[in-house]
């Protein structure tokens, strides 16, 4: 089959590479009908996540037909038409069982790998380095699912692809994000990013019931996309101060709740603060820069919640603890618990209560991954979201 | 030098223990001297199991066997990983990076993420 494979930093291929088959009885086999490519992706091209090695298939966000089913799943056939969900989760650890499916404690193989960076290990995941399993991604024509009667969700209905895709990660993680901010009447929700992930946290904290959403991004056209597709107020940081515009806007006690929607790729056009973070990123004094978390902490009111869906690595330097400890500041975090969301989020889709291919700025083919990597990383020809298919 | 290592596993000890003969060794090797203890895991979160081995080689064999990733701590720790899934989930994972599932050894040469031409 083809595959998009990782060859190194900043380097991507489409290669051929073997077909998969079902290794384990509750394995399935899919063809892949649409893909895309994620924000976090980016992380792995820019060479900032470890563990990675040449050859591996990016991607987690895939939906496809089921064309091979393994004896132990009962709950899919052939012809099956399923999106699957990014973290790989057995269902039955004590982890899944509580709805923590991104932390399955059996999916990982490489938990030990984990543990040294993190002290616990994460769920396996798909084409995400070998700290989270080493599992082959779903930019390709076919992928292996392991406990496919757990994770993949099968589809019904006759929407397109495009708006149930976003189902295998971005919605449920944007909805995630927003559900974190525990959101009451009247709350004002600033969003830092305004890419795929921030704009579906938008979207979802007015389903939530956000009285007003406020994105934070550099890019014009990201923020116009906010404005016109989620209602959000939009701030250009390289325009305004961002902590003085959120005291401004919210009669001075600062948002109610802050969606971390960058990660660890952060930028800042404070100079030195960014030199600061690229020159310590890259001689790997720290993994992670912090701008967008520091701020997010800094702007929240009194008593607030940061809620983290940026996706970070290893370490970060100047972690303004003391804003957050004396402050009453709540940090809640996490890789999305994708299964706990995709049937109730499949029903607002179906529902006509959102349709998360709003981000979709490119729609092109698997072969022309290599440059599609290039536009996303380069924010090239407006781009916000790439779906990739045949 | 001794190796120890704990894990809960979603199970009753009544369970735990009818399988550990399917254990990987230590834990199934009735010559490693293996003290295993089990206690209800609070909240109802199935069994604590803590294995201790004693009679774990030291000296410059366990220090070379370490470098090789060989060593005892790292091979209990590898077959409760894989007792717990076999116990949870009825397989041992799998990825394409570590095609053979848990195992220290492979998390320092993992295969590439994409299939193997074996079907490994």
């Amino acid at each position: 089959m083809r595959a998009n494979c990782w060859m190194g930093r900043n380097t991507v291929e489409v290669r051929d590479v073997p077909d998969p088959v079902i290794l384990n009885p509750r394995d399935a086999i899919v063809r892949i009908t649409s893909t895309a490519i994620c924000g976090s992706d980016l992380h792995l091209y820019d060479g900032y996540i470890p563990t990675m090695e040449k050859g591996d298939i990016l991607g987690h966000e895939f939906m496809g037909e089921v064309v091979e089913v393994g004896a132990g799943v009962a709950n899919l056939v052939s012809g099956d038409r399923v999106v699957v969900p990014f973290p790989i989760a057995c269902g039955a650890c004590n982890s899944c069982l509580a709805g923590l499916y991104s932390l399955c404690e059996n999916s990982n193989p490489n938990a030990g790998m984990a543990e040294k960076l993190w002290g616990h290990a994460s769920a396996g995941m798909f084409g995400y380095s070998h700290l989270t399993g080493g599992y082959a991604g779903g930019q390709a024509q076919y992928a292996r699912v392991p406990f496919a009667d757990v994770g993949p969700i099968k589809i019904d209905n006759d929407l397109p692809d495009e708006k149930v895709l976003f189902l295998s990660d971005i919605f449920p993680t944007g909805y995630m994000g927003a559900e974190m901010c525990d959101i009451k009447p009247g709350d004002v929700i600033a969003v830092w990013g305004a890419g795929p992930v921030g704009l579906l946290a938008m979207a979802s904290a007015n389903l939530l019931g956000a009285a007003k959403v406020i994105a934070i991004d550099r890019f014009d056209y990201r923020l116009r996309r906010a404005r016109e597709q989620t209602g959000a107020e939009t701030l250009n940081y390289e325009k305004v101060g961002v902590l003085a515009a959120l005291k401004d806007l919210t009669g001075g006690r600062g948002p109610d709740a802050c969606i971390d929607a960058v990660g660890m790729e952060a930028h800042t056009d404070l100079g030195p603060l960014q030199v600061y973070d690229r020159v310590k990123q890259a001689v790997r004094l720290e993994t992670d820069r912090g701008p967008a978390l520091r701020e997010a902490i800094m702007a929240c009111r009194n008593g607030g919640t940061v809620s983290v869906i940026g996706v970070y690595g290893g370490l970060m330097d100047k972690f303004p603890v003391g804003s957050l400890m004396n402050r009453s500041i709540t940090l809640k975090t996490g890789q999305c618990h994708v299964q706990r969301y995709t049937r109730p989020l499949l029903r607002r889709i179906e529902n006509g209560e959102i349709d998360p291919s709003f981000v979709i700025s490119h729609r092109l083919s698997l072969g022309e991954a290599p440059q599609a990597y290039e536009t996303f990383k380069h924010k090239q020809d407006d781009c916000v979201k790439v779906v990739l298919s045949g | 030098m001794s190796a120890s290592s704990a894990i809960t596993i979603n199970q009753t000890q009544q369970d735990i223990a009818a399988r550990l003969p399917q254990a990987d060794p230590p834990l199934s090797d009735d010559d490693a001297d293996a003290e295993i203890v089990y206690a209800p895991a609070p909240g109802d979160r199935g069994t604590e199991v803590r294995v201790l081995l004693p009679n774990s080689p030291g000296g410059l064999g366990q220090k070379v066997a370490a470098v090789m990733g060989l060593d005892a701590q790292r091979e209990l720790d590898d077959a409760l990983r894989r007792f717990k899934q076999l116990l949870e989930t009825g397989e041992i994972a799998r990825s394409d990076g570590s095609p053979t599932g848990t195992d220290a050894r492979a998390q320092r040469s993992q295969q590439p993420a994409q299939p193997s031409e074996a079907g490994q």
